[in-house]
Formats: structure tokens, C-alpha cells, sequence
């Protein structure tokens, strides 16, 4: 194969340069399978590369020659990568985040002592928190990137983030935090406890206490009590809280760094989210304008039979019909072949659907922008063979023919 | 047979691009067909669907989107105001807790606060004589699980007051068989399929609501037999096929494949919800709103063959 398309240069350039790659996309479009494939490819490439998924699927691990995920990093075993060649320069480890395990190591990371680190890991709202807050998951995506990016140990972080009913909470998960724990409001909860309870309400400014009031009788005392005391507990973590968010912040918008990457697929839905979730990067300043569109039908733009009108013309019929003779009954024979037309036409046509779709997103996104697109595989893409078969159309370059052929 | 329109609320989760949304629609439709006044609620959406079906704008108060059908957008800063007028009376009161940023803090901080808001609203609309049916497009799954879970988490943080009451009325509600119902849309696929078992079990535990069934969507309906498939084979192995029948067949093993995979899904949904209860939905071409389309009249074929 000589030359790379356009798509697959950019690709390449961005495996070999940026820190830190973001898969975003809804929920089954391959997003999973394309994180592992970019690290696959640029670990072939040299780097040291580590890929975090939220995925739960053993079948992932297993493609990738781990018997599970778990919330520490794991090398995939060198021997899998190479894949019958050379073996490769670079390193590959692979983890699942785990919200909860995350969130408590963060914890023990910026706590001051020991007693402040078990009252808030004891605390009933943290552990609230920490399970069910819908925004904890998509902060301790962004908190796990920024330890592993600045740990030092790896060239290249890839994420496969959430299916989340909408992508930018993730987005939004640092600046959120920053918000939460900003200092005045966290006083505002101290006060009362602090001071309201030994003095009064009347030290608080009239609306102040009318509002505190006002919680007590919705929520009741014992769970302001609750929330104040957790307050207290994580005030002097504050700090370190918010660097971090700040930090997290930061990087996201870094284009020599980061590239965010829109997975989705050519039906309609799917495409509309990409598009939508384009412009949430683009009105945050963050480095987007990559998509993969994946599953896509590869009969597109096939040339019809002038007279017939047909793909399938006489003499292919003709062959069928030679080579299948014998095989079946006349009648289900002249069936079959009826079948496999009518239903090849409409495979050409969903491919025309597919085709106009990405040439929609090409047209939306501008000529600046990058629209790679991965035929729909014949064979399952779960295991390495489909990862780098998957590799081939991303990055080209590779001496194998499509797997499939 | 599948269950239908006997219960007066649908709630409708499933992973993202399962079509709930195109669910929700035509079942909507199915049951306005039959004179029955539905609303459409989707729930916290950003980006809200249901204008791409019905046009004009999503708003919170419920709207006319066609005869019949209503619908509206729960967000949760109205949800909560909503909530915060049913507790406190005085106007201006509420607005001073409203602006208060304290507030909003307060709530993201509160276990499942912002769930129960929402579920708050649903329940409110639930008792509105107004609809015979709603309908819930819920955030996808595991948004979906965290929904249903807030009330007895709330029960548990809160001992007394307003909303503990409103937690127990809301438990009551919508666990009760008769009047509210979860289906959950999947797709073929090992991964999809799992994800659906998984969130039905979660759901089955907290108890509320009760299962109804699984619609299998995208299921493909090409159905190449046993002795196609042999045919197929024998047309690759000859190896000089010609381009055009080369790939003709290509793609028939690929449906093929898709087939086999749908089934063993089919399998595994039956096992667990029931033959009873898992419907398939097949593959359909066109735009969303004519797949919403397809799906009413689906929908329409069971809804009319209820007894009610």
C-alpha cells in the first residue's frame, strides 16, 4: 500500500504527538474497541501507552490477552501486540476505572492526616456521594486522567469515556467540582454548624438563615447536621481539590496535548449526536474536529447494469445458477438467488445511506476537520486480528490485505 | 402476548441508540390512535428528541405535539421549582430559595436530591386526570437505575419531612403493578444484550417499577435458511466468483452472521423476561420519525388486541 489518505496522516500524527486522546461518543457505537485499537497502533508505533476504559467487558481484557481489568493499570503481554512479527518498541497497559475505588484513593491522596481521611471515608454523604452522584463517575474519569498523565509513565493516555445521556458531563465534571467545593459556599454550610449552633441563627444574615431554614424543614435538622459535618471533614481538601480540577481543566483545552476523538456510526441518531457534541467541544475551546465513523456498508457506489438496471447481471446469474446446480432444488435455487439479489439491492442501498451520511458530517464539520470512516466488519472485532484489521483502515500502512478478502 | 395500554405509565430506558426514544413515540401514537390522551415526558435531556418528531420546541409545561399526545421536557431546575412551590407557599419566598446558589450546591451534595425532583414531577403528573397515559423516555441505563434508587435512598437519609413523605408516596406509586411499568429497549449483540440483563436485575431488586417487557430492536428479518447458508459458503469456496456475486454474498453472510447473533440474544432476553414479555422490533430504513412511525403501527396491532 503506498501512500495514506488524508485521514489516516492525521491519525498517525496525532497517535505520535499528543499526550492524551478522548474517545467521546453515545453508548455502542465502538468507541471501546476504537480506544484499544489507537493504543494498539501507536505501542506498535514506539510509545508507552496506557488505555482506560469504563468498560466491564471480559471479552475486551481477554482480546487483549488480560484475564480482567481492574482499576490498576496492566501490561498487555508484548507477545499479543506484535501479532506473529516483530515485537514492539513501545508498551501497552490497559485498566477499568472504578468509580468508587478511584474516588477513595483520592481521597487517602489529599487528606492531611489519618483521622480527617477516616471521617470522610466513614462520612454517610460521601459515601452517598461516591456511589450514586451521577457527575462522580465523570470526575473520576477526568481525576484518573490527570494521575496517570502526569505519573510519568506513559507517552500517550487514551480514554474511552462514559456513555453518559450526554457526553459533556464529563466535560464539565472538573469545573463542576470546583464550583461544589468553592470556599464560600462550603463556609456558608460551616457557619451555622459551626457558630448557628452555639450562638444562634442570628449571627447569619436574614436571608441567609430563612434559606437554612427553610432546608431544615424540607430536608430536616439531623441531615443538615449530616451534610455540615462533611463539609467540615473535606475543607482541608479543598485545596488540593481544586488544583487538581484546575489542572484536569486546563488539559482538556490543550491543543498540543489533547484531542478529543466523536465516535459514532452512520445512522441518523448517532450522527446527529456527533454533530451535537462537535459544538460542545468547539464552544469550550477544545481540541475536536476528529471523527470515526464506524459500522459502516461497504457497498457503496456500486454501478447498476445499464439495460437491467440490475447489480447482478445475466452472466452472474448465469454462473450462480453453473455452480450451484445440484446443490438445491430448482425451484429453491431460482428462490435463492432471488433472495440474495433483493437483498444485495438493499444493502447497496443503506451503503448510499451511509455514504450520504458521512459525506453530511464531512460538509458540516469543514474541510479542517477529519472524518475517518471503518468498513462493517465481517468477522467479530473483539479479538486482535479485528483490532488491527481495524488499525489498518485508521492508520493504513500495513503490507495485509482487508482480513475479510 | 406482549402487554400493552393497561397500564397508565410507561417508563422506557435502554442503552443509548436502542430507539427509546422512537419507542416511546410510537407507542404514543398507538395509543392516541385508540383514543387514548398520553403524555410524553422526557427526562433531564440537554438536547431534548421529541422536536425532531413532532417539531416546535420542548418546553416544561406539557404542550400539544398532535392530537392527543402532549408532551414536555422535565428539566431539573423546574422540577425543583415545581417541588420547592408545592412546599413553600409564599411566592416570594420561593424565589429567594431559587436564587440562592447555596441551593443549587446543596441539592448536587443531597443523595439522589436532583433524582427525586425529577421522579417528583413524574409522580405529580402521574395523578393528573388530565392523560390516561404517560409515557417516560428515560436517560439511558445506568442514569435510569440511579433514578429509581433515589427513593429509598431518600427514605433512608431522611427520617422525617417533606420529602420523605414525597419518597414513600413516590415508592407506593410506582411499584405498584397496576398502574406503572418499565420496558427496556436492546439490541442484538452480546454487549447489549448483557447490559439489558444487567439493568433489569438492578431494577427487579430495588422493586420499583415492576418489569414489564424487553423490545429487541433492529432485529433482522432476513432470513437466509439453513440450506442458504450452505449456498453461500459453496459460492466463496469456488473462489472466482464474479465482483458482483462475490459481494452479494458477502453481504448475505454478514445478515446471515447478524441473524445468528440477534437470535442467541433473543434467546437470552427470553430466558430471563419471558416469551411473553420480549417483542422484536425489525430493521427499519428511512428517518427516525418514520421509524416512530413503523413502531405505532406495531404497537397499534397489540395495543387494539388489548381487552381494555
Amino acid at each position: 500500500m503506498t501512500g495514506l489518505s488524508r485521514e489516516q496522516q492525521i491519525f498517525r500524527e496525532v497517535i505520535a504527538e499528543r499526550e492524551l486522546v478522548i474517545c467521546v461518543g453515545s453508548g455502542g457505537v465502538g468507541k471501546t474497541t476504537a480506544a484499544a485499537a489507537m493504543g494498539i497502533q501507536a505501542a506498535r508505533d514506539g510509545r508507552r501507552v496506557v488505555v482506560v476504559t469504563i468498560d466491564p467487558a471480559r471479552r475486551l481484557a481477554n482480546s487483549l490477552g488480560l484475564e480482567a481489568l481492574g482499576n490498576e493499570e496492566r501490561q498487555i503481554p508484548p507477545e499479543k501486540l506484535a501479532n506473529g512479527g516483530e515485537a514492539p518498541k513501545g508498551t501497552l497497559h490497559a485498566m477499568m476505572l472504578d468509580t468508587r475505588t478511584t474516588f477513595d484513593d483520592l481521597i487517602r491522596k489529599v487528606a492531611p492526616d489519618d483521622a480527617t481521611r477516616e471521617r470522610i471515608l466513614g462520612n454517610l454523604i460521601y459515601r452517598h456521594l461516591s456511589d450514586t452522584l451521577s457527575a462522580s463517575h465523570d470526575y473520576m474519569a477526568s481525576e484518573k486522567l490527570y494521575d496517570l498523565h502526569h505519573s510519568g509513565k506513559y507517552d500517550l493516555v487514551v480514554l474511552d469515556t462514559p456513555p453518559m445521556k450526554n457526553a459533556i458531563d464529563f466535560l464539565e465534571a472538573s469545573g463542576r467540582l470546583s464550583r461544589f467545593l468553592d470556599d464560600k459556599i462550603v463556609s456558608w454550610f460551616l457557619r451555622p454548624h459551626d457558630e448557628g449552633r452555639k450562638r444562634g441563627l442570628s449571627l447569619l444574615t436574614a436571608p441567609s438563615a430563612l434559606v437554612y431554614r427553610l432546608l431544615g424543614n424540607i430536608f430536616g435538622n439531623e441531615f443538615l447536621d449530616e451534610i455540615a459535618e462533611f463539609f467540615l471533614a473535606t475543607k482541608d481538601l479543598l485545596a488540593g481539590f481544586k488544583h487538581r480540577a484546575d489542572q484536569v481543566s486546563a488539559l482538556l483545552r490543550d491543543a498540543h496535548k489533547t484531542r478529543f476523538v466523536i465516535v459514532c456510526t452512520p445512522q441518523s441518531t448517532s450522527m446527529e449526536e456527533a454533530r451535537y457534541f462537535h459544538s460542545q467541544l468547539k464552544s469550550r475551546r477544545m481540541p475536536g474536529r476528529m471523527f470515526i465513523v464506524n459500522q459502516v456498508g461497504r457497498y457503496a457506489g456500486l454501478s447498476r447494469d445499464e439495460g437491467s438496471g440490475r447489480y447482478l447481471v445475466e452472466a452472474d446469474r448465469a454462473w450462480l445458477t453453473e455452480r450451484l446446480r445440484g446443490r438445491a432444488p430448482v425451484r429453491k435455487l431460482r428462490s435463492f438467488v432471488d433472495r440474495l439479489e433483493s437483498h444485495f439491492d438493499r444493502s447497496v442501498a443503506m451503503s448510499e445511506d451511509d455514504r450520504a451520511a458521512i459525506d453530511g458530517l464531512r460538509a458540516y464539520a469543514g474541510r479542517r476537520s477529519c472524518v475517518a470512516t471503518i468498513p462493517r466488519m465481517v468477522e467479530d472485532v473483539y479479538d486482535m486480528p479485528g483490532l488491527l484489521a481495524i488499525d489498518r483502515h485508521l492508520f493504513g500502512d500495513e503490507p495485509e490485505p482487508d482480513s475479510e478478502s | 402476548m406482549f402487554e400493552l395500554g393497561h397500564k397508565r405509565i410507561y417508563f422506557v430506558t435502554g442503552k443509548g441508540g436502542t430507539g427509546k426514544t422512537a419507542v416511546c413515540v410510537g407507542l404514543a401514537r398507538a395509543l392516541a390512535r385508540r383514543g387514548r390522551r398520553v403524555l410524553l415526558l422526557e427526562v433531564d435531556a440537554p438536547r431534548p428528541n421529541l422536536p425532531s418528531y413532532f417539531g416546535g420546541r420542548s418546553t416544561y409545561e406539557p404542550r400539544v405535539l398532535a392530537p392527543r399526545i402532549d408532551g414536555s421536557n422535565l428539566d431539573f431546575d423546574s422540577c425543583l421549582q415545581s417541588y420547592v412551590e408545592s412546599v413553600v407557599p409564599v411566592r416570594r419566598v420561593v424565589k429567594l430559595v431559587l436564587r440562592n446558589r447555596v441551593v443549587k450546591v446543596f441539592l448536587t451534595a443531597t443523595p439522589g436530591a436532583r433524582e427525586l425532583m425529577l421522579l417528583s414531577r413524574i409522580w405529580e403528573h402521574s395523578h393528573d386526570p388530565r392523560w390516561d397515559h404517560l409515557i417516560v423516555d428515560l436517560p439511558a441505563s445506568g442514569h435510569a437505575v440511579a433514578l429509581f434508587r433515589c427513593p429509598s435512598l431518600a427514605k433512608r437519609t431522611f427520617a422525617r419531612g417533606p420529602i420523605r413523605i414525597r419518597a414513600e408516596e413516590i415508592t407506593e406509586r410506582f411499584s405498584d403493578p397496576e398502574a406503572a411499568s418499565v420496558l427496556f429497549c436492546a439490541l442484538p449483540g452480546e454487549m447489549p444484550i448483557n447490559e439489558t440483563l444487567e439493568t433489569r436485575d438492578l431494577i427487579d431488586d430495588l422493586g420499583l417499577p415492576p418489569i414489564g417487557g424487553v423490545l429487541l430492536n433492529r432485529y433482522p428479518d432476513e432470513s437466509f435458511t439453513v440450506l442458504d447458508r450452505q449456498l453461500l459458503d459453496r459460492i466463496v469456496d469456488q473462489g472466482d466468483a464474479p465482483e458482483a456475486v462475490a459481494r452479494a454474498a458477502e453481504a448475505a453472510r454478514v445478515t446471515r452472521q447478524d441473524q445468528a447473533i440477534a437470535e442467541e440474544g433473543l434467546q437470552r432476553l427470553t430466558e430471563d423476561f419471558g416469551v411473553e414479555d420480549a417483542l422484536t422490533l425489525p430493521v427499519l430504513p428511512g428517518s427516525h420519525d418514520q421509524v416512530a412511525e413503523a413502531f405505532s403501527l406495531v404497537f397499534g396491532g397489540i395495543v387494539s388486541g388489548a381487552s381494555s
